[in-house]
Order: C-alpha cells, then sequence, then structure tokens
C-alpha cells in the first residue's frame, strides 16, 4: 500500500510544487533571502550569500527533478536535509525569541517564524522521507517513471 | 544507502551549485559569493548636531508638520532634478556604494534629534509593523518598496536630515530606504541601528497615530 505508485507520484508532484513556489520568490530576490537567513544568526556572516544563492536553486532544481520523476531520491534526501536544517533554524529562532520572518516562502510571502511553520515543515519532511524511503529504487527508475507517464494503459 | 543513491544527491547538488553561480553571474541582482559586514560609521554629537545651519531648523520643525507639508506641492523644476552631467549618475551610484551615504546614531542622538525637532523621521518596517506601533512623528517609508513614496521625496530639500530606523541591527529595510535615497542625492542621512527593538527595550513611549506625507 505505501510502496503504491500513484500514491508516491501524488506525493512527489505535491512537493515539487511546493519546493518550486518557495524557490522562485528567493530566487529573484537573493538579498532579501541573504537578509532574512543574517536574521537568524546561526551562520557566519561571510557564508550567508553563497547559502542564499544555493539554497532555493538546490529546492527548485529538486522541485523539478520530483515532478519529471527523475533522481527522486537524490532530490528526496537532498530536501530531507534542507527541512531538517529549517526546522531546526526555525525552532532555535522560537526559543531565542527572535521576533524574524521565516524567509521560508521568499519576501513576498513573509510570514514570522511560528510552531506552525515547525508544523509545515515537519509534514513536509515526512513526505519527502516517505519518498526517500518508498521511492523508486535507483535501478528501477525508469521502469515506475514510465509506467507513470502512461497511467491510462496500466489502469485498463 | 547505496552508491547510486549517492550519486544522485551529487548530481543534483552539483547541478544546484552550477547553476546558482552561473546566475548569479548574470543576474542584475547578483550577490558577492562573500558577505561582508555592512560597515557602521558612528557620528559625533558635534558632527551630527552642527551639522544644520540653525536658520534651516525652523524651516525643517515646520516641515515636519504634516499638516503644512501636505499642503506643499511643488514641482521641481527638471534641471534640478537632473544632474549636470548624465554620465555622472554611474560616478554617484559608485562612490555611494564606496562610501557609506549615511552614518549610525544612538538612541540618547536620536531622541536629542527628536526633540529638536530636527530632520525627518522614516520608519522601515512593513505597514502592518508601522501600524501597531512607531516613534512618534515617524513616516512609514517601507523598506521593500522605497519607491512607494517617491514624489513626496521630490519635494524635499537634498540636504534635508532623514532619520530612518527599522527593527535592529540585522534588518535591511533601513539601508534599503537610505540607499535609495541616497540615489536621489539626499546627503544627510541618518540610521537608528537598534531600531524599534532598541526603543522598545527602552520602554519608550510607543505610538499609533499615523503620521500621513
Amino acid at each position: 500500500m505505501l510502496s503504491n505508485k500513484y500514491i508516491l507520484a501524488v506525493v512527489r508532484i505535491f512537493l515539487g510544487s511546493v519546493f518550486i513556489v518557495a524557490s522562485i520568490d528567493k530566487i529573484s530576490a537573493p538579498d532579501a533571502f541573504a537578509a532574512s537567513i543574517v536574521a537568524y544568526k546561526l551562520v557566519p556572516y561571510a557564508a550567508v550569500n553563497i547559502l542564499a544563492l544555493v539554497i532555493p536553486w538546490l529546492e527548485l532544481v529538486c522541485g523539478i527533478f520530483l515532478i519529471g520523476g527523475v533522481y527522486v531520491r537524490g532530490s528526496s534526501f537532498a530536501l530531507s536535509v534542507l527541512l531538517t536544517v529549517f526546522i531546526v533554524a526555525i525552532i532555535t529562532a522560537l526559543l531565542r525569541e527572535l521576533k524574524i520572518d521565516c524567509g521560508c516562502f521568499g519576501k513576498e510571502h513573509a510570514t514570522p517564524v511560528s510552531w506552525m511553520k515547525v508544523g509545515e515543515d515537519l509534514g513536509l519532511l515526512l513526505l519527502s522521507m516517505y519518498n526517500l524511503i518508498f521511492g523508486p529504487k535507483p535501478g528501477h527508475e525508469k521502469g515506475e517513471t514510465h509506467a507513470e507517464e502512461t497511467p491510462n494503459s496500466v489502469a485498463f | 544507502m547505496n552508491t547510486s543513491t549517492s550519486r544522485q544527491i551529487l548530481i543534483v547538488v552539483a547541478i544546484s551549485i552550477l547553476l546558482a553561480l552561473m546566475y548569479n553571474t548574470f543576474s542584475p541582482k547578483g550577490l558577492p559569493l562573500i558577505r561582508t559586514e555592512p560597515a557602521k560609521t558612528a557620528i559625533s554629537d558635534s558632527a551630527l548636531f552642527n551639522s544644520l545651519p540653525p536658520e534651516s531648523l525652523s524651516a525643517l520643525a515646520s516641515k515636519t508638520d504634516s499638516a503644512q507639508w501636505k499642503d506643499i506641492k511643488v514641482i521641481a523644476p527638471l534641471h534640478e532634478k537632473a544632474l549636470h552631467n548624465p554620465d555622472s549618475m554611474k560616478e554617484v551610484v559608485r562612490t555611494n556604494k564606496e562610501e557609506q551615504p549615511f552614518s549610525v546614531i544612538t538612541l540618547d542622538q536620536l531622541q536629542r534629534l527628536l526633540k529638536a525637532h530636527r530632520g525627518i523621521l522614516f520608519d522601515a518596517r512593513s505597514e502592518e509593523d508601522y501600524v501597531k506601533g512607531h516613534i512618534k512623528g515617524a513616516r512609514n517609508v517601507p523598506g521593500e518598496d522605497p519607491g512607494k513614496h517617491f514624489p513626496q521625496f521630490v519635494e524635499l530639500p537634498r540636504d534635508t536630515l532623514i532619520i530612518v530606523y527599522c527593527n535592529n541591527p540585522e534588518c535591511h529595510l533601513g539601508r534599503s530606504v537610505i540607499e535609495f535615497l541616497a540615489t536621489m542625492e539626499f546627503k544627510k542621512m541618518v540610521l537608528y541601528d537598534d531600531g524599534w527593538d532598541g526603543w522598545e527595550k527602552a520602554h519608550l513611549p510607543v505610538d499609533t497615530t499615523i503620521v500621513k506625507f
């Protein structure tokens, strides 16, 4: 049941879309995202820009791969790591009582850090882990993608 | 985890880094790869309080009165807005980037400026935060979109003392407002770097009357 390929496809397309949406704003305004990272006071100042540049592209690339069904495990793993980092960052920000913008979806959709955000990210992490564990094994990926591309032929 | 999963991860990460660096190189909003701390130049009391001749002070004090400023409709002649030599724009932008167009002031300096009705106070935070509470007399110029009030900025004399504050030293909105005003050739700008957090920490009065432009 859990390894049902339709459920897997729905999950990874959902996850992929979320990350693509999250990345666009950050890619278009790297300075604002960098400022969000600075506000967390977790990263050495010199490293902020590199992260602000690479993280959104990682989100975009993984999102596209997930939707396309390519490199699903690699992308899921990368996103799981990212989400874990985000969750830890938000929790520490909350514990340090920092009143900052989450930076999650870029500056156009600014929302303050909250336990709600932690919950959202935990949900996404769960979906990502699910994909990582039950997703197509690297060797079988091609067959899987093929089956999903023509669902009708399988259904009939 | 087997080797092909780790290879997938490597590929995904490598593609992202490559795209990020390529995009950053060609994007007009590209960032330097190594971030440097923004320079903070403090200003001495004497430099700050003697920078304006006394007669212009009273003029400024009346300017800060919202009703009067609102009624003034000055259409600045074009030659005043334009640079003498169009090619010098590059120069202006460059010098502004190298030399900081503003200095950082302390809470004490801010309070003295406010008491003396010197300069115009801008709140660079979001409108939402501004409405909840701000320093008395501050006008909201959101750092996300400082150009929103361009028509009003045009009316101001360029040697007006501009006081900007944001949330805290990490807040980039105040700097964004100052950078915008610097391109408009405003000369005298100060940033209260501790911002709203510093103001609240000192238990100073919170004002909720919205000052219109």
